[in-house]
């Protein structure tokens, strides 16, 4: 089902749905020395913009960077605020690395009650992309930028039309104030933008995932990393990375991001590192979301966003890492892994 | 007096070819670019062919001495801005490394990096210490460097206001403590749980006390380079309060860091006829 | 002290901690007490061997802990039981008074001085004119505390959940 507005019906819409609902959009953001787009909620709708991909990810959402654990019992989540929100304008970079992070948290085994409780309040509108930024890889991870049916509504702008393509017709009615759309139309902007999307000027043969040894033991890293300062910039703005760990504080526990790029993440109580250099934490990091995870869970744990070298302080580009990687596996042989 | 950053690049290129060529280092850290992003990042280099990777402009930002620790005990030449020569001297002054393992390629009268309101305060536009120099040297007189700051002129009222709105936006990354030369600690006070001084939760008390703690480590030996800031994801204004420190030591005790490898650190030193503003009688 | 009290300006009584140097300033403490002179109970003492042993990191923990002022006291200059700790701990803080008020914290809140062991009375004078200071300017809001409020208040858990 397609639903259509301009963008005073949209103002409209976005006004009658915050009545039962907090939303949350990316707002532009203009304190300090950079200007920021990010996920907010918002009081108007007049403060949504469109414009380009946000500077930092919706996770903080879903596994907030700093919860409290009310109970500390597993399976008894927070008291707080059980108000419904609506998450507008959601990516597919940022669509995809959900699903890394309910890989994880919505394990079978394993469901995380606190992130559960998040997911099930928040109703996603994704949106279609009309351009990447320079850094954006991810149709090279086979994600497609323009199109997505992970949200149950995905949103397509063009000028002053709105097209809402309803993937989850449970939801329609959010939208049921607004006329009915014509597919076609919709498709014609879906081929137009595939189109410009399609010329790629990084493109990657990677065995997925990575053989684990192979890639593991191979000499490169430490040049690769030998800029990388350890802070955790990366971690932080990436959109799929979910360590964290916890503080008490005067009865309190919490629960806050952490960083396998901290040379403390890995610290034992007894003083010894595992992983004592830069360069094994680095690694760490690209074959987790290169290896491990694609082996546990059938997914890549990076969507390409380009986020991590938007922000890293160095400039540290993951895109020329994974070209290493991959001369060095073509180089051993084309080495697949099964 | 203008440099031009296309004969800067030649000139570095030069000397780094010439040393590795004659096997006088090991390695020269530089800056270069990346091959997708196409933007400026530390560059490592070992072979005299890779030499015309080496580029300088004015988007060079990273403060390259800091990567000197990780090799001690080789032989390196680096290219070193005014600022990375006085982070240099402040390491020799610690101690922290051998000079003859040292080539200092510094680059004269630098003209400053985009974006970086340090630069602006600046007042070493020459390197302190060196055995190659690239480009011209800048006449000191010449230097009409900007000193006033508008949270000079504020009420305490309103500059805990200014710093509140901005740490409550920090999110703990330690960019600005990893980029800093100054941070080189094996274990940082944020991360000690015995003795445990500050909250690692993104609390705005725990932020503000986190910058304040981190800027009490730079007094006296903060060089204002403004590493710190051009690191900051968030775009907050960390450099703000260590950069008051290198004010006041400027002014109570003529002291500024890094200028000289044989200088004290101005906490490891004392006269004793030093002032005492605002102590009780 | 109840906790309550604290959050009445008419009726504030700081919490001030003091850190005093086991041979001089806390003797001084000493000798007031045994002397029989009268001050203010607000000061917590924390007797350190020496002034030159105060981190300025403690005391930004204290402000971060809620104390709504801080003393310092250590041996005069040139009388130092270890020679000169005490001249490496006034440039520290120096430091960190200006590095405090720069951030905002009110001058009158971070107090530095000196004080022999046979100044029994001057101390005395010492904590009174520190805890006039200290209520002159009110309860610390702490570093997050929006204008107007005490630090108890907003740090509810602290003062019972309420």
């Amino acid at each position: 089902m397609i639903k259509v507005a301009n963008s005073e019906e949209l103002e409209q819409l976005l006004n009658r749905l915050s009545q039962d609902y907090k939303i949350a959009a990316p707002v532009v953001k203009r304190k300090g020395r950079k200007e920021r787009i990010e996920y907010e909620y918002i009081d108007s709708p007049g403060e949504i913009t469109l414009e380009r991909q946000p500077d930092s990810s919706p996770k903080k959402f879903f596994l907030p960077q700093n919860e409290r654990m009310e109970v500390e019992v597993a399976g008894a989540p927070g008291t707080e605020d059980k108000q419904k929100t609506i998450l507008f304008g959601v990516r597919s970079c940022d669509l995809e690395a959900l699903k890394v992070l309910d890989d994880v948290f919505l394990d079978d085994n394993y469901i995380d009650a606190y992130y559960q409780q998040h997911r099930e309040n928040i109703i996603i509108i994704g949106l279609s992309c009309s351009e990447g930024k320079p850094s954006c890889f991810c149709g090279t991870l086979g994600i497609d930028p323009v199109k997505n049916d992970s949200a149950p509504i995905f949103l397509y702008q063009r000028g002053d039309r709105y097209y809402f393509k309803v993937y989850d017709e449970e939801y329609a009615y959010l939208l049921e104030d607004l006329p009915e759309g014509d597919e076609g139309e919709l498709a014609e902007i879906v081929e137009e933008r595939a189109a410009s999307f399609a010329e790629n000027n990084f493109t990657l043969d990677l065995p997925v995932p990575l053989p684990e040894e192979t890639t593991f033991s191979a000499p490169f890293w430490g040049d690769l990393a030998e800029k990388c300062l350890g802070c955790g910039v990366c971690t932080y703005y990436c959109p799929t990375c979910y360590c964290f760990g916890f503080f008490w504080e005067q009865g309190e526990k919490s629960r806050c991001w952490d960083s396998c790029m901290f040379a403390s993440f890995t610290k034992h109580a007894s003083g010894h590192n595992p992983r004592r250099s830069q360069d094994q934490r680095y690694r760490q990091r690209v074959m987790h979301k290169y290896s491990y995870h694609p082996e546990n869970y059938g997914r890549l744990a990076c969507t390409g966003c380009g986020r991590c070298l938007d922000n890293c302080p160095v400039n540290l580009d993951i895109r020329s890492v994974l070209k290493t990687v991959e001369s060095y596996l073509q180089e051993k042989g084309g080495v697949k892994s099964g | 007096m203008e440099n031009n950053y296309k004969k800067l690049t030649e000139e570095i290129r030069g000397f780094a070819f010439e040393l590795l060529k004659d096997g006088k280092v090991d390695r020269v850290i530089g800056y270069g670019k990346e091959e997708y992003s196409g933007e400026v990042t530390p560059l490592f280099i070992t072979a005299p062919d890779e030499s015309n990777r080496l580029i300088f402009n004015s988007e060079c930002s990273m403060l390259l001495a800091k990567y000197l620790l990780n090799y001690r005990e080789s032989r390196v030449a680096i290219v070193a801005k005014p600022c990375d020569t006085r982070a240099i001297a402040s390491y020799l002054a610690e101690n922290l490394l051998k000079r003859e393992n040292l080539v200092i390629i510094g680059i004269n009268g630098c003209p400053g990096i985009t974006g970086n309101t340090a630069c602006i305060e600046c007042t070493v536009r020459n390197p302190v210490i060196f055995d190659f120099t690239a480009g011209e040297a800048i006449d000191k007189a010449e230097l009409s460097p900007r000193v006033a700051n508008e949270l000079e002129e504020m009420t305490a009222a309103e500059r805990l206001a200014y710093f509140q709105e901005e740490f409550s936006r920090c999110i703990r990354c330690y960019a600005c403590r990893e980029a800093c030369y100054v941070c080189y600690c094996e274990e940082c006070f944020t991360d000690s749980n015995q003795p445990f001084w500050v909250g690692g939760s993104v609390k705005l008390k725990d932020n503000f006390t986190f910058h304040l703690m981190r800027s009490m480590h730079m007094a006296g030996r903060c060089i204002n380079c403004g590493a710190c800031e051009m690191a900051c994801p968030e775009g907050i204004d960390v450099r703000a309060l260590p950069a008051k420190l290198t004010r006041v030591a400027r002014e109570l005790y003529n002291y500024e860091a890094g200028m000289d490898p044989e200088q004290k650190t101005l906490l490891t030193d004392y006269d004793v006829n030093d002032p005492q503003p605002g102590f009780l009688d | 002290m109840n906790q309550a009290d604290t959050k009445q300006i008419d009726t504030f009584e700081p919490k001030i901690l003091a850190f005093l140097c086991n041979w001089c300033s806390y003797a001084a403490a000493d000798l007031a007490g045994s002397s029989r002179i009268q001050y203010p109970p607000n000061i917590r003492v924390i007797r350190v061997p020496c002034s030159g042993r105060i981190d300025p990191l403690l005391i930004i923990k204290a402000f971060n802990s809620g104390a709504d002022g801080v003393l310092v006291s250590g041996c005069h200059p040139g009388d130092c039981h270890y020679t000169d700790g005490n001249m490496y701990a006034r440039r520290r803080f120096v430091m960190l008074k200006e590095l405090l008020t720069f951030a905002g914290v009110e001058e009158e809140r971070v107090n530095f001085t000196w004080c022999s062991a046979s100044e029994g009375k001057r101390f005395a004078g010492i904590v009174r004119e520190v805890v006039d200071r200290v209520k002159k300017v009110g309860p610390w809001k702490g570093f997050a505390g929006p204008a107007g409020q005490g630090f108890l208040e907003r740090e509810g858990e602290l003062a019972g959940g309420k």
